[in-house]
């Protein structure tokens, strides 16, 4: 069982990369199971998967980094119980640490194979981001795999060249794709780095 | 020692963490080391404080779902997006809504740039009656504030809905609403007293600082608490400056 955690600020994509990586494994026969998480009382994403086919386990209220630490563990204990999935595509908030979800995988005994963080930047919003949040940006990538640059199809001249350099010096040892996961390209690169 | 077994017991018993029930991670101190319990015990702020984050939502039942109440929802969202533009500096973060039938079926709409719009997913034909969640998570705002200003951009918009959660849970005991808008409202009611000249008689001072006035009628600007300060305040005696001088 691979663990994979999509981690990204608020609208970076992190929902449309899901839904496209469940339908993916799904259709190759593979046992998916999916937990989202929403900072708020209300939510919207598990509305979205389950319009869209998805059965998603909606943490709402908190973040699974910290204040639903223990409600995540709960949740992949279950979800290894009662479905013992092939795959686990955990997308938390835009506002939390991956890393840190990373670590509480860890400790919840599911024992999966991996635990995979995939780190997602939107190009679109890159400057804005770090102009005004570069540490915690930082941060929620820090424990990435590999970096995804979304939203490329929508980047203007030299923008995606720009936003890569920046990452490549912050994050040397990771390797960044630009993909849209809106439109799909770049995507197979992506599949080719998943381990399931 | 029966007495020492059962004060053993009840420490034990009340050293069990009860917030969640992954019981693995009490060490011997009986206390629960899972981050969670950690992070509380630390004070430490989460990852959406730390990032200055503010999330808010709403839910409802529209009246009547068709193209028309689609394009009013994406006027509603573009102007929760102006507003956090307006407080933040700029929009980061997402604005999204979910019209759906009892059986999941239904559209999303989703607003990241102001200049790129809504996006529209799926289809949903007419109905008579649909659900919806409209929900903000964004940087740099006040979360009350940006509850506050959804529902009063969905209440102007025209929308036949209801909705479930007024913001009712953030009031006092006073069932009053203590956000700027509603402070402000009420300021404005107050002023509307003063008729004569624009000034308050409510107290014996001309001012123009209306905005200070509590329920008790009385003024709470520096000049007006400090006066009372001084007036209850029980006057220094000559050993008390005596004593202050020799200390």
């Amino acid at each position: 069982m691979y663990v994979y955690i999509l981690g990204g600020f608020l609208g970076s994509g992190k929902t449309t990369l899901l839904m496209k990586l469940a339908s993916k494994y799904s259709q190759e026969g593979k046992k998916v199971a999916i937990i989202v998480n929403e900072a708020g009382e209300i939510g919207v994403d598990g509305a979205t998967l389950k319009a869209g086919g998805y059965d998603a386990i909606e943490l709402p209220n908190g973040c699974i980094c910290c204040s639903l630490s223990g409600t995540l563990q709960n949740a992949l204990k279950s979800i290894k119980s009662d479905i013992d999935p092939d795959i686990i595509i955990i997308e938390p908030t835009g506002l939390a640490l991956p890393h840190k979800v990373a670590d509480l995988v860890h400790i919840s005994m599911i024992d999966p194979d991996e635990t995979i963080v995939i780190g997602i930047a939107d190009i679109e919003r890159f400057k804005d981001l770090i102009k005004k949040k570069e540490e915690f940006f930082k941060r929620q990538m820090h424990g990435s795999e590999f970096i995804l640059l979304n939203k490329c199809d929508l980047a203007k001249n030299g923008e995606i060249e720009e936003a890569t350099a920046w990452l490549k010096h912050q994050f040397p040892d990771k390797e960044v794709i630009p993909v849209s996961n809106k439109t799909g390209e770049n995507l197979d690169k992506v599949y080719e780095k998943m381990k399931v | 020692m029966f007495g020492k077994d059962k004060k053993e017991k009840d420490t034990a018993k009340e050293s069990e963490c009860h917030c969640h029930e992954h019981h693995h991670h009490h060490d011997d101190d009986g206390e629960c080391h899972c981050p969670e319990c950690e992070a509380k015990r630390n004070g430490e702020p989460t990852s959406i404080a730390q990032a200055g984050g503010a999330s808010a939502g709403l839910t409802g039942i529209i009246e009547g779902f068709n193209a028309d109440v689609e394009a009013r929802f994406d006027k509603v969202m573009i102007r929760t997006g102006e507003y956090v533009q307006h407080e933040a500096g700029c929009l980061l973060g997402h604005i999204k809504v979910a019209i759906y039938q009892e059986d999941g079926k239904g559209i999303t709409l989703n607003l990241t740039d102001l200049d790129n719009g809504v996006e529209h997913h799926g289809t949903l034909d007419p109905c008579e009656s649909a659900k919806y969640n409209f929900m903000a998570a964004v940087l740099d705002v006040d979360s009350h504030e940006l509850e506050h200003h959804m529902m009063h951009f969905l209440e102007d918009s025209g929308i036949d809905c209801n909705i479930d959660q007024p913001h009712h849970h953030h009031h006092d005991h006073d069932e009053e609403c203590h956000c700027a808008e509603c402070e402000a409202e009420r300021e404005h009611e107050h002023h509307h007293h003063h008729e004569d000249g624009e000034e308050c008689h409510c107290h014996d001072h001309e001012h123009e600082h209306h905005h200070h006035h509590d329920d008790d009628g009385e003024c709470h600007c520096a000049e007006c608490e400090a006066k009372r300060k001084e007036e209850t305040e029980p006057k220094k005696s000559f050993l008390d400056k005596f004593k202050k001088k020799k200390e």
